[in-house]
């Protein structure tokens, strides 16, 4: 019954209830509005990383980060071949692609940056990621012809090219000599992250090898079936190979989009927490007023008989009932306008390229993530525990005679 | 009048600390959160802006889309003295920019070359400051000063030769070798992986541009407004040349810059959203208290309106109290993270770096939010406060007495 | 049927200030089993003070109060709430329900609390509210019941938890004189049918008139009784 009590006590004062659930919706809409909007600007990035640039997982020569690129290479050609056989037949593995990787220089007639040249398998590059997707002009090495190269639109952009310009690529060969080739942009490709497309350069493969001999094979980059528990993955694969090769999961390769994983957790229940205890402030506040109201009514019950302990819960039960009220309406509200917001995305395109250089898109899908459901369910309950307590220390200190002639 | 509403809230001290205290607590949230952003902004555009890029720089025109040696400005066609006397001028600084191949022979990497008179710089360059290991070079000589994080990725020490492989101007090639006389860090992540530093003619001489340079970056005196200079400086340079401004150099910086706080703004604004439920309940609160006492005040002859402005004068002291206190609180924690900002480590750090960033949080210490806030807080007040005032118009002196 | 229900001995109760106020002054009585007794006297006399001793809602400075020879005023704070849950039944002059509860939950409550299982509870309450007259108010909320039937539901529930006795406080000084009446005939016939012991507190002359003992009360101290 106490809780038959609790809850119509809530009703007595409507105006009043209305405001503190009403604010507890509020804050617990907004918060599921920022979560759906996190996860889907991190996820995105995340997977666009993932499936265009830098797969599950790499394998390179153990110094690849030290040493001058163009030495540290996986193996010899025959050896590769074995190496990705062994690496495909694990089971959470879908697919594996070589590239030779280099650094090295473009130079246009007009300026010259410094760059990372991917040679790339075109055919495996297919399969592997969607590079070939984010074709913005020209194609993905389908027409045939000699040094071709893709660049990224905002590389592009910098030094004035366009389709069909001519640069020089400027980079160290097998034997550590310079060497300067010719090539013309045969595409123009563009990423979510503006930073990546400023710096790779993507060439067939065999137009490097008639300048470094054989083909060179610096980076195997791995995909796994699912993007599920990557680093253990990763582990396993490391295990597999032999030595002298380092693997590295995508959250080594580009620690940036890790790192934001997890400050985005970390973000998301601080914003929670604080929104809760703005909160907490509109409940107590509530309850001391419904005390007060009621002083004579619990001075009657304390009289009668009723003990510490039994009051003390029939003040918790009612605060805990602004919360069962607030919380599921506020996550009711906060799903619905997700599950709106969904299909048609949050456009942030006016701040485009400031985003771009994030590896953020423009338009931003929020995502319904039910883990936070239970997460924000249990914070709203804890909230309504700490809230009750000044509110039940007053009741409690009400002396019986004194409440009862209205003192 | 101000008596009454003051004495009113010490009638009630724990409703008044309740407001106070949400008051000031979301003030001091977002205040700090908010000095905390601008802080790290105004100290990235500090840093990329005002000690190595400048406010204002000058070009040929079309030299910045470019990025092309052929787009320089000869030295001779600049009005420098008429410049240099615009008010907000500190100083004029020459520079020579370009890119090479810079190699030791086993590795290489494509830099920046920066041909520059140190003296004359600005402060993130003046290079005296930076300098970790060996000296700066001597001028017009054939030694260089590498970046950190560029001697790093090439291993080279002090006394090691450089080999630079270029493009120079209108086609010539440009090449050279050089001795690396010191080691510098400089504050620009960006610009530490990837700099190279010369003195001017060396550079000059090097790519064929004798008597040309690239960029003519206007420092500009303290508190200087980069605006009003530009407009002053611009009928003083020929048609063909270009005047930029720090957010036309760097428009993607804006922009992440005005993403980032619009996210900053957004959350307080749902702060302050909330906040305001809590404080209507307060007001509510007592307009239900007190209904006795004001069919009272209202039935022995004190004006509605009057007894209206009082509520709302109270309400207003406490919100507005509350916010100045919460400010107050937050001064000196805005003064000491402004220098003494907090050092980011590990993970974070890294990642942070890897997006350019200086992994270290600073806040400002701007009146500017200061006065946001304020004023949000008083509108706050205003609002809240009209449920009391309406309900007092609408009050029965008669009924209120009986309650 | 002598057997004591209350027994006071020597009872005082002295509020410190700048002059000591002995609101209870050396009181001894003693209380039976069946009696239907109202203690007298002008305001500020002492016996409401008294009375809230009685019912072990205040402590008093020196003395001892034995409850069916129990001595509440050795009992700890939380001992003694349970004490008057089970021993004691109150009637007070207004507030004594619940808003939010019927009259029929109202008297289920008290039993509720002294975790008495749902059956007894329901039975009791209905047959307590019959007792009173209210049969078929028993969904009302007190706000829909007029001053007299309230008091009225104020007695079942003071009955409910089977108290040694029954303590009031001005229960009729709210009232009109029929409701006063009515008030008072039903608090008599439970006296008299059940046995149940009634001690008032009030100034009320129709409740004196009803009382068969008379206890006044002047400046602390018992002037006269019968």
């Amino acid at each position: 019954m106490i809780f038959k009590v609790a809850w119509r006590n809530i009703w007595r004062a409507k105006v009043r209830s209305f405001i503190v659930i009403g604010s507890i919706a509020v804050g617990i809409w907004a918060g599921l509005l920022i979560i759906g909007f996190s996860f889907g600007m991190n996820n995105e990035r995340t997977a666009s990383a993932i499936g265009t640039t830098t797969g599950h997982a790499q394998i390179h020569h153990e110094d690849f980060d030290a040493e001058p690129l163009s030495t540290a290479v996986v193996a010899d050609s025959s050896t590769v071949v074995a190496l990705r056989k062994t690496v495909e037949a694990l089971p959470f593995v879908s697919g594996t692609a070589q590239r030779t990787v280099l650094g090295g220089m473009i130079n246009s007639t007009k300026s010259a940056r410094a760059v990372r040249i991917m040679g790339i398998w075109p055919e495996e590059e297919r399969l592997q990621t969607t590079l070939a997707d984010c074709m913005v002009e020209g194609d993905f090495f389908e027409a045939s012809g000699r040094n071709r190269l893709l660049i990224g639109e905002k590389l592009a952009k910098r030094l004035g090219l366009k389709l069909r310009s001519k640069v020089v690529l400027t980079f160290q060969d097998s034997e550590g000599n310079l060497s300067r080739a010719s090539f013309r942009i045969s595409g123009i490709y563009k990423t979510l992250n503006a930073t990546w497309d400023e710096f790779h350069l993507y060439v067939h493969h065999q137009d490097l090898e008639k300048t470094l001999g054989a083909p060179l094979v610096h980076e195997v980059l791995v995909r796994f079936e699912e993007t599920v528990d990557t680093e253990e993955k990763a582990g396993v694969l490391a295990a597999a190979m032999p030595a002298g090769l380092a693997v590295k999961s995508w959250k080594q390769v580009r620690p940036e989009l890790g790192f934001a994983d997890d400050m985005m957790a970390i973000m998301l229940v601080l914003v929670l927490g604080i929104i809760m205890m703005a909160l907490l402030f509109g409940i107590i506040n509530n309850m001391l007023m419904a005390i007060l109201e009621r002083r004579r009514e619990l001075g009657m019950l304390m009289a009668v008989g009723m003990n510490k302990r039994k009051l003390f819960l029939m003040i918790l039960v009612e605060t805990l009932m602004l919360g069962f009220v607030g919380g599921p309406i506020g996550i009711l509200l906060g799903d619905l306008s997700t599950r709106a917001m969904m299909r048609v995305g949050i456009d942030l395109s006016s701040k485009q390229d400031g985003l771009a250089e994030l590896g953020v898109q423009s338009i931003i899908y929020p995502e319904i993530v039910p883990s936070y459901y239970l997460i924000i369910a249990v914070m709203v309950i804890t909230t309504a525990l700490i809230a009750s307590i000044l509110p039940a220390i007053k009741a409690l200190k009400l002396n019986p005679v004194e409440a009862i002639r209205g003192h | 009048m101000f008596k009454l509403a003051w004495r009113n809230i010490w009638r009630n001290k724990g409703r008044s600390f309740i407001t106070i205290a949400a008051v000031m607590f979301c003030v001091i949230f977002a205040v700090v959160l908010r000095s905390f952003q601008v802080g790290v902004w105004e100290h990235m555009v500090g840093d990329i802006v005002a000690n190595n890029f400048g406010y204002l720089q000058v070009h040929q025109k079309g030299f910045w889309g470019d990025q092309s040696l052929d787009l320089s400005m000869d030295e001779t066609t600049l009005d420098w003295d008429k410049m240099e006397n615009v008010p907000g001028v500190r100083a004029l600084v020459p520079r020579l920019e370009s890119f090479s191949l810079v190699s030791t022979g086993e590795s290489n990497r494509g830099s920046l070359v920066l041909g520059i008179r140190p003296e004359e710089e600005l402060s993130g360059l003046r290079l005296t400051d930076q300098l970790i290991d060996g000296r700066l070079f001597a001028p017009a000589s054939n030694e260089v000063v590498v970046s950190e994080g560029l001697a790093e990725y090439l291993h080279v020490a002090v006394g090691d030769s450089l080999m630079f492989l270029g493009q120079g101007y209108r086609g010539a090639s440009a090449y050279g070798q050089f001795m690396v006389a010191g080691i510098a860090k400089i504050s620009n992540p960006e610009l530490n992986k990837q700099l190279v530093v010369l003195p001017l003619e060396t550079a000059q001489w090097m790519y064929n541009a004798t008597g040309l340079l690239t960029t003519v970056v206007v420092d500009l005196e303290p508190n200087a407004d980069f605006a009003e200079v530009k407009a002053s400086l611009e009928p003083l340079l020929r048609s063909d040349f270009e005047l930029l401004d720090w957010k036309q150099l760097f428009p993607e910086l804006v922009q992440t810059i005005e993403a980032d706080m619009a996210g900053g703004q957004i959350f307080v604004t749902i702060l302050y959203f909330i906040i305001s439920f809590v404080l209507l309940g307060t007001v509510i609160m007592m307009v239900s208290e007190r209904e006795r006492e004001f069919g009272i005040l209202v039935s022995i002859g004190m004006r509605k309106t009057t007894l209206a402005a009082v509520t709302v004068l109270e309400n207003l002291m406490l919100l507005v109290g509350g916010a100045v206190v919460g400010m107050a609180v937050v001064k000196p924690v805005q003064f000491y993270f402004k220098y003494n900002p907090i050092d980011l480590s590990g993970q974070m750090k890294e990642a942070i770096e890897q997006f350019d960033f200086e992994p270290k949080l600073y806040t400002t210490t701007s009146f500017i939010i200061n006065l946001n806030h304020g004023a949000i807080v008083f509108v706050i007040g205003v609002l809240v406060s009209s449920y009391a005032v309406w309900k007092i118009m609408k009050l029965n002196p008669v009924k209120s007495m009986r309650s | 049927m002598s057997k004591p229900v209350i027994e006071v001995k020597n009872l005082e109760k002295v509020y410190d200030g700048a002059v000591p106020v002995h609101a209870v002054n050396g009181i001894s009585l003693s209380i039976t089993q069946g009696e239907f007794t109202a203690l007298k006297g002008p305001s500020g006399c002492g016996k409401t003070t008294l009375l809230n001793m009685l019912g072990g809602l205040d402590q008093p400075t020196a003395g001892s109060i034995a409850i069916g020879g129990v001595d509440i005023t050795t009992l700890s704070e939380n001992a003694l709430i349970d004490f008057r849950l089970r021993n004691i039944g109150f009637v007070f002059q207004a507030y004594n329900l619940i808003p939010v509860l019927s009259a029929q939950e109202n008297v289920s409550f008290i039993m509720l609390l002294q975790d008495r299982p749902k059956e007894e509870r329901e039975a009791r309450a209905q047959q307590l509210l019959e007792a009173v007259g209210l049969k078929g108010k028993e969904d009302k909320r007190p706000g829909q019941l007029s001053g007299g039937q309230q008091q009225r539901v104020a007695v079942a529930r003071a009955l409910a938890s089977k108290p040694q006795f029954v303590l009031a406080d001005e229960p009729t000084a709210n009232l009109d004189s029929q409701s006063t009446a009515n008030l008072l005939d039903i608090m008599e016939r439970l006296n008299k049918e059940e046995g149940m012991t009634f001690v008032f507190a009030t100034h009320d002359d129709r409740v004196i008139k009803k009382a068969r003992r008379i206890i006044s009360i002047e400046d602390g101290k018992v002037l006269s009784d019968d």
